[in-house]
C-alpha cells in the first residue's frame, strides 16, 4: 500500500537556506512483530520426556514443577525430584498447591493427591475416582476444593470429601480448572461453559455460565484472575474473553476471529498485559491498549509449541513450560524491536512521539517506525540532504510536532511530518555550533547542546512561518558554562534548562542566567554523560566514570555506591513516571526505584543488549523507555506491582553429621549430636548467581560470615542455646533480606548438667567432711595412745637418773666429809636442795632453762666441792633463751658426763661452757679423754636423744672433735 | 483384526441400554494426506466403521490400519504398516467420546459439533477435541472431517532418511453414513 505526499519546495534565498526539492513517497514495510525474548532452563537436557503440567511458586519463592514424572522443586541451582513412595507407575502430576499451612498438596492424573511432609510425598486417604485432580484450592473459608476431570467437583466437609457433578446442576463432570474469585465463588472450566460455586449455609450453590450469555466458547480451558478480581477466561476456540466482576458481565476483546487455536493457560502480567499459553502456537502477550500480540519466543523458535502451564513469579519473571520437556523463564518488562532495522544502522537517537511513533534518521530518509504490536510498520520519508545516519546524533520531537535532527558537521535539520519538508539550520543562520549533540525543549523554546557552547531559540514565530527565522541566543565557555562541550541539554519540569558539560560539572540556567555548581562533594569527574528529572522533580545527572549524583534543589547527593560501584560509563539516565530511575550502562540497564532499592537487568537481558549510544533513550507517552542498542530497540517497562526487589532466604533442612533430621523450632539436640549443618535456600531467578549468604550462629561466630555456599558446617559445637542466623545480599544491590533464623539447644551431656555439677560438688563435700572427721578421730585416738607411750617412757627413763646420780654424790660427800666438815654440811644442804628441786621437776616433761641451769648450778656447786678450780662451768645463756624450756636434768646429766669421761686435775682442767644460739643450746666442754675410760654405759646421752625425739622433731647433735665436745640442745617453745 | 472390530462394538453396545436410540455405519470412508517438501502420500480406506448414541451423545469409530489403501508403491504401503503403524502391534485406530454441543440427531439440517474423545493411534491415545460436519436428512446422519494427526503425539517414528518424504503432521478427512439401527 503506497500513498504520495505531496510534493513541496522550500526556497529562502535571504536566509540561505538549503532548498529542498524531494518528491516525498511513503512506502510500508512488513516488519516482524515486537517480541518478548525467554531463555531456556536446564530442565530439558536433564530430564528429557519428563513433561511440565504446572509450574507453581510458593511463599517461600520456590518453584514447584508438577511433571509427568513426579513433582521437581526448583531453586534456581537445581531440580529436585520428589516421587511418590512405593510407586513406580503413575507419578504423572496435573496440579500443585499450597495451602494457608504452608502444605504442598500436589494432584495427580491417576486421582491421587498427595501432600509433600518434611520432604516426603504422603498420599491422602481419600480417592477421587480414578480420573485426573485438575485443580486444589483452599477458599478464603479455609475450606479445601478438588477438581477432576470426570468426577466433577469435590469440597472438604467434616472431613470428608464431598461431591458436585452433574446431578448437582454441574455443567460437565470434566473441570479443567477451577479458580475462587474475590467473592468466594469458585469458577469451574468445563467443555460445556463455565460452573460457578460457592457454599451457602454449608449448601452447594450452582450457578452456569455459556455461550448464550456471552461467553465466546463453552470450552473453557483456563480462568485467571487480575489484580482487581476480573477473570480472564480462555478458550478452545475464539481465544478469551474478560469477567467483569464489579459489573458481573462478559467483556471481549476486539478480534474478529482468533487464529491461534486453544489457550491452555492465561497469566495476567499487569493491567493491561495478558500473557497466553497456547495449544499448537506457543506463547504469545496480549495488550489492552494497542489490542497488540506480541510473540515470546527463545533463541529456538518456540513457534509450534503446546504450551502447558505459565506463571509470573515474585520477581516479576515469567515461566511457561509446553509439551517438549521446556521450561522458560522470560522477563516481561523487555520488548524487543530488532528486526525492523535489519538493513539499517545502528540508531543514534531518536524520538518517541505521542500516537507511539518511533522518529529516527535513515540513510537519506526520515523513518517512521509504528511499533504496535499488531500493524507494526516502517515508514520512510526521504530526506536526501541528511548526513549520513551515523551523523544524526540527536533527535527531539517540539510541542508544535516538529521533528528536530542534530548532527556532526552539519547543525540540525528541522524536518515537519506534515508537510514532509526539511530545512537545514547551522552556524551561518546563528547556532552556536554545527556539532548538536543534544536537543531539548519545553513548549516554544528548544535548546541545542552543542561542540561550541549551548543555543536558545524560541520558536515562537517560526512555527506558522514558511519561512521561519530562528533567533538564537547563544552560551559558551565565555558566556558562564566554562566549557564549550555539553553532551546534554535536559528541561526540567520547572523549565529549567540543566547541561551537562564536559569538564565543568553540571550547570542550570535558571531565571535568565547561568549557574555552575562548583564544589560538589566527592565529584571525582567533572564529565557529566547524562541528566534527567525523576517523577518527584529530582534532578540526576551521571558522569563519565559512572557516579550517580542526586539533587534536590538543596543539596547534591552522591548515591554512586546504590548502584554497586560498577565504575562503568552510565550511557544514559532517565526517569520513568512510576518515579524509578532507569540507568543505561554499557552492558545492561538497572533501575532505581522510589525507596532507591537498586534492581539489576543484566541478567535478564543477557547478549541482547549491547552497547548502548550515548543518551540514545527517550520515555514515550504511555511511559515506557525506550533504549536504542547496536542490536536494536528496546522497549522497558517497569509494571506498577511491587516485585519482590531482593531474594527471600529461609532454612530448607538441617543435617546431623550430614544426615538431614526433622527438626521444629527451640529443637533440642543432644550432646553427640554436636555436627550440625544448615542447608538454606533463596530464590533469585534473574541471576542466582547473583545471591550472597551472610551467616552467623549466634552463641558461637562473633560476627557474620559471608559465602556463596547455602549451607553451613559447625562441627564439634558445645552444648548451649543457639541460634542460626542467615540472610542474603545480592551483589549487584546494596540492601539485605530479612534474616531467617533458626534456634536450637545442644542440651549437655548428663554428666555436664549444672544438677548434676551440685550433686557431684554435695556428694564430695559430704564424703570430704566425714573423712576428715573420721581421720581426726583417728588421728587423735593415736595421738592420745602416742602420748601414753611416750609418758610411760619418759617416766620410766627419768626414773633411772636417781640412782646413778646418788651413787657420784655419796661418793663425793664421803671424800668431804673427812677434809672438811662444815663444807660438808654445806654439800649436803646443797644436795637436799638439788633432790627437792629433781623431787619438785621430776613430773615435769620440760622445765624452763632458767629452772634447769639453777638446778644445774646446784649439781654445779656438789661436784666442784669434789673437783675445785680444776672444774668450771661459763655460763652465757641470753635472757630470751632462758624462757625456754628444756626436759629437766638435761644439762645436768651432761655436766655430768663431762665430769664421767675426762680427766680433772690441776694440769687438765675441765671447763664446761653452756651458751645458746639461735634456737638452740650448746654445751661444749674441753677434751682430756680419761685414758682408763670408765665403761660408759651411753645410758646419758642415749636419755637425751629419746627424751628429744618423743618432745620433738628437733634433733639433739653430738659434735666431738680432739680437743672438745659439743652437744647441741634445741630450746623447746612451750605450745601448751 | 475382524474380531477385534466385532469385540470393539460389543463392549460398547453391552454398555449402551436397548432403549437409546443408536446410529450404526452404512459406509465409512477414510483418506489421510502427507504433504511433505519432497514427496505427496495418499492412503484410503472405506473401513471405517462407528455407532453413535444419538440419547447421550456419544460415539465410537474404528478403522483397520491395515485396510489403507493408496501410496506411491507396494514398498511404501509396507514401510508404511509394518515400520511406522506396526499393524501387527497396534492393528487399529479408534476414536470414542463425546459430542461437546448438544444437538437434536433426529432434526434435519447441517449442523457442525465438536466431538471430544480418545484417539488412540499407534497404541497412544490422545485426548482430541474435533470439529465435525453433521448433515442430518430424513434417513440417517452424514458425518464429514477433517483433523491433523501429528506423528509426535502417537510416537510414529519416521527414520531421518525419509524425514524430507512423510510430513510431520498427517491430514486426516472422515466420511461416513449412519442410520438408525
Amino acid at each position: 500500500m503506497n500513498s504520495i505526499f505531496s510534493k513541496t519546495a522550500i526556497l529562502s534565498k535571504a536566509l540561505n537556506w538549503i532548498s529542498i526539492v524531494v518528491l516525498i513517497t511513503t512506502f510500508h514495510t512488513p516488519a516482524t512483530a515486537q517480541q518478548i525474548l525467554a531463555k531456556d532452563l536446564p530442565f530439558k537436557k536433564e530430564y528429557e520426556g519428563v513433561n511440565i503440567n504446572k509450574i507453581y511458586q510458593d511463599d517461600d519463592g520456590l518453584l514447584w514443577l508438577g511433571t509427568t514424572s513426579g513433582l521437581f522443586r526448583y531453586d534456581g541451582h537445581s531440580f529436585d525430584q520428589y516421587l511418590l513412595p512405593d510407586s513406580i507407575t503413575d507419578n504423572e502430576i496435573t496440579s500443585v498447591t499450597q495451602t494457608q499451612k504452608k502444605q504442598l498438596w500436589v494432584g495427580y492424573q491417576n486421582g491421587n493427591i498427595a501432600i509433600l511432609a518434611n520432604h516426603h510425598l504422603q498420599l491422602l486417604d481419600t480417592t477421587f475416582g480414578a480420573v485426573p485432580i485438575t485443580d486444589i484450592l483452599e477458599d478464603k473459608d479455609g475450606v479445601m476444593w478438588v477438581s477432576t476431570y470426570g468426577e466433577g467437583i469435590f469440597y472438604k466437609q467434616d472431613d470428608q470429601f464431598i461431591n458436585i457433578n452433574l446431578d448437582d446442576g454441574l455443567n460437565d463432570n470434566f473441570i479443567y480448572i477451577m479458580v475462587e474469585d474475590t467473592k468466594g465463588r469458585k469458577w469451574a472450566g468445563t467443555d460445556r461453559g463455565i460452573g460457578i460455586c460457592h457454599l451457602e449455609n454449608g449448601i452447594p450453590k450452582i450457578r452456569t455460565l455459556s455461550t448464550s450469555d456471552g461467553l465466546k466458547d463453552n470450552i473453557v480451558k483456563t480462568i485467571t484472575s487480575d489484580e482487581d478480581g476480573n477473570l480472564f477466561i480462555g478458550l478452545y476456540e475464539n481465544g478469551f474473553c474478560k469477567y467483569n466482576l464489579s459489573k458481573e458481565s462478559i467483556e471481549t476483546h476486539n478480534y474478529e476471529s482468533w487464529p491461534f487455536g486453544p489457550i491452555n493457560d492465561i497469566e495476567v502480567i499487569q493491567n493491561n498485559e495478558i500473557w497466553l499459553a497456547t495449544e499448537r502456537h506457543g506463547i504469545f502477550a496480549f495488550n489492552f491498549e494497542d489490542f497488540g500480540l506480541t510473540k515470546v519466543m527463545d533463541i529456538d523458535g518456540f513457534k509450534n509449541a503446546k504450551a502447558l502451564s505459565l506463571l509470573k513469579d515474585q520477581e516479576g519473571n515469567v515461566w511457561f513450560s509446553d509439551n517438549a520437556s521446556s521450561l522458560k523463564i522470560s522477563d516481561p518488562r523487555f520488548k524487543f524491536h530488532q528486526d525492523f532495522n535489519k538493513k539499517e544502522h545502528e540508531i543514534n537517537s531518536f524520538a518517541t512521539d505521542p500516537q507511539g511513533n518511533i522518529w529516527y534518521a535513515g540513510k537519506n530518509s526520515i523513518i517512521k517506525y509504528n511499533p504496535g504490536t499488531l500493524h507494526n510498520q516502517v515508514i520512510q520519508f526521504p530526506a536526501r540532504q541528511l548526513p549520513d545516519p551515523e551523523k544524526v546524533i540527536s533527535t527531539y520531537l517540539d510541542d508544535f510536532g516538529f521533528l528536530w535532527l542534530g548532527t556532526y558537521e552539519a547543525g540540525v535539520f528541522r524536518f515537519d511530518p506534515r508537510t514532509a519538508t526539511l530545512i537545514n539550520v547551522d552556524e551561518s543562520d546563528g547556532l552556536v555550533n554545527n556539532n548538536v549533540l543534544s536537543i531539548n525543549g519545553h513548549q516554544s523554546e528548544i535548546w541545542f547542546a552543542t561542540l561550541g557552547g549551548v543555543s536558545r531559540c524560541s520558536l515562537n514565530d517560526a512555527v506558522n512561518s514558511k519561512n521561519p527565522i530562528f533567533q538564537f541566543e547563544n552560551f559558551d565557555q565565555e558566556g558562564g558554562l566554562g566549557t564549550n562541550y555539553i553532551y546534554q541539554v535536559f528541561i526540567d519540569s520547572k523549565g529549567r534548562a540543566w547541561f551537562a558539560t564536559h569538564g565543568k560539572g553540571i550547570a542550570v540556567y535558571d531565571n535568565g542566567a547561568i549557574k555552575q555548581f562548583g564544589g560538589i562533594d566527592d565529584l571525582s569527574s567533572n564529565v557529566i554523560y547524562s541528566v534527567t528529572e525523576d517523577a518527584q522533580g529530582n534532578i540526576w545527572f551521571s558522569t563519565a566514570n559512572g557516579e550517580l549524583y542526586q539533587y534536590n534543589d538543596i543539596k547534591f547527593k552522591n548515591h554512586t555506591s546504590l548502584i554497586g560501584q560498577r565504575k562503568k560509563a552510565i550511557s544514559s539516565i532517565v526517569g520513568d513516571p512510576y518515579g524509578n530511575l532507569i540507568i543505561v550502562f554499557a552492558d545492561g540497564i538497572g533501575l532505581l526505584d522510589t525507596s532507591l532499592n537498586y534492581h539489576d537487568f543484566r541478567s535478564s537481558l543477557g547478549t541482547r543488549f549491547t552497547n548502548s549510544p550515548l543518551n540514545a533513550t527517550d520515555k514515550d507517552h504511555q511511559g515506557n523507555i525506550w533504549i536504542s542498542t547496536q542490536k536494536g530497540l528496546i522497549k522497558f517497562q517497569q509494571h506498577k506491582t511491587p516485585y519482590q526487589s531482593n531474594p527471600a532466604v529461609f532454612i530448607d533442612n538441617v543435617a546431623v553429621f550430614f544426615e538431614n533430621v526433622d527438626v521444629k523450632p527451640n529443637h533440642q539436640f543432644s550432646y553427640n549430636q554436636d555436627h550440625l549443618t544448615f542447608y538454606c535456600r533463596s530464590t533469585w531467578y534473574q541471576n542466582i548467581e547473583d545471591i550472597s549468604y551472610e551467616y552467623m550462629l549466634v552463641g558461637f561466630d562473633l560476627d557474620w560470615k559471608v559465602s556463596k555456599d547455602n549451607h553451613f558446617t559447625y562441627p564439634k559445637l558445645p552444648s548451649g542455646d543457639y541460634s542460626f542466623k542467615v540472610k542474603t545480599t545480592l551483589t549487584s544491590q546494596s540492601h539485605e533480606s530479612d534474616p531467617a533464623q533458626f534456634d536450637f539447644t545442644i542440651v549437655a551431656p548428663i554428666w555436664k548438667r549444672p544438677w548434676f555439677y551440685t550433686g557431684v560438688v554435695l556428694a564430695l563435700a559430704v564424703g570430704l567432711f566425714y573423712y576428715i572427721k573420721s581421720r581426726e578421730r583417728r588421728l587423735k585416738q593415736s595421738e592420745r595412745m602416742q602420748k601414753d607411750i611416750i609418758e610411760f617412757q619418759f617416766q620410766t627413763l627419768k626414773s633411772q637418773i636417781n640412782p646413778h646420780f646418788l651413787f657420784n654424790s655419796f661418793n663425793t660427800l664421803i671424800a668431804i666429809i673427812e677434809e672438811n666438815q662444815s663444807v660438808a654440811v654445806n654439800y649436803v644442804s646443797k644436795l637436799s636442795d638439788f633432790f627437792r628441786h629433781v623431787l619438785t621437776y621430776r613430773d615435769k616433761q620440760i622445765i624452763n632453762l632458767d629452772e634447769e641451769l639453777k638446778l644445774m648450778n646446784d649439781y654445779f656447786f656438789l661436784q666442784q666441792k669434789r673437783y675445785g678450780s680444776n672444774f668450771n662451768i661459763k655460763v652465757n645463756v641470753s635472757d630470751r633463751a632462758k624462757k625456754t624450756f628444756i626436759p629437766p636434768l638435761t644439762l645436768q646429766l651432761l655436766t655430768e658426763n663431762a665430769l664421767k669421761h675426762n680427766v680433772v686435775s690441776k694440769k687438765k682442767n675441765l671447763t664446761i661452757e653452756i651458751f645458746d644460739q639461735g634456737e638452740q643450746l650448746y654445751v661444749k666442754n674441753n677434751l682430756n679423754p680419761k685414758t682408763t675410760d670408765p665403761a660408759s654405759t651411753g645410758f646419758g646421752l642415749e636419755n637425751i636423744k629419746k627424751r628429744y625425739l618423743l618432745l620433738s622433731n628437733k634433733q639433739v647433735e653430738i659434735h666431738r672433735s680432739d680437743s672438745y665436745f659439743s652437744v647441741m640442745i634445741p630450746l623447746l617453745i612451750k605450745i601448751a | 483384526m475382524a474380531s477385534g472390530i466385532i469385540s470393539f462394538f460389543c463392549v460398547w453396545l453391552f454398555l449402551t441400554p436397548q432403549k437409546d436410540t443408536i446410529y450404526m455405519t452404512k459406509s465409512g470412508n477414510a483418506s489421510f494426506k502427507s504433504e511433505a517438501p519432497l514427496e505427496l502420500i495418499i492412503g484410503f480406506s472405506n473401513s471405517l466403521a462407528g455407532v453413535i448414541n444419538a440419547d447421550k451423545h456419544t460415539f465410537a469409530f474404528t478403522i483397520p490400519i491395515n485396510s489403507f489403501d493408496g501410496f506411491n508403491s507396494a514398498l511404501q504401503k509396507e514401510h508404511f504398516r509394518e515400520n511406522y503403524m506396526e499393524t501387527h502391534k497396534y492393528p487399529n485406530a479408534t476414536f470414542h467420546g463425546k459430542m461437546i454441543e448438544i444437538i437434536d440427531l433426529e432434526k434435519k439440517g447441517d449442523y457442525q459439533v465438536r466431538a471430544k474423545g480418545n484417539l488412540e493411534i499407534h497404541g497412544i491415545v490422545q485426548e482430541r477435541i474435533i470439529k465435525c460436519q453433521l448433515a442430518i436428512n430424513g434417513q440417517g446422519i452424514k458425518v464429514s472431517t477433517q483433523f491433523e494427526v501429528f506423528l509426535q503425539d502417537h510416537d510414529i517414528q519416521v527414520p531421518k532418511v525419509v524425514y524430507q518424504k512423510i510430513a510431520e503432521e498427517i491430514i486426516v478427512s472422515v466420511d461416513a453414513e449412519f442410520v438408525k439401527r
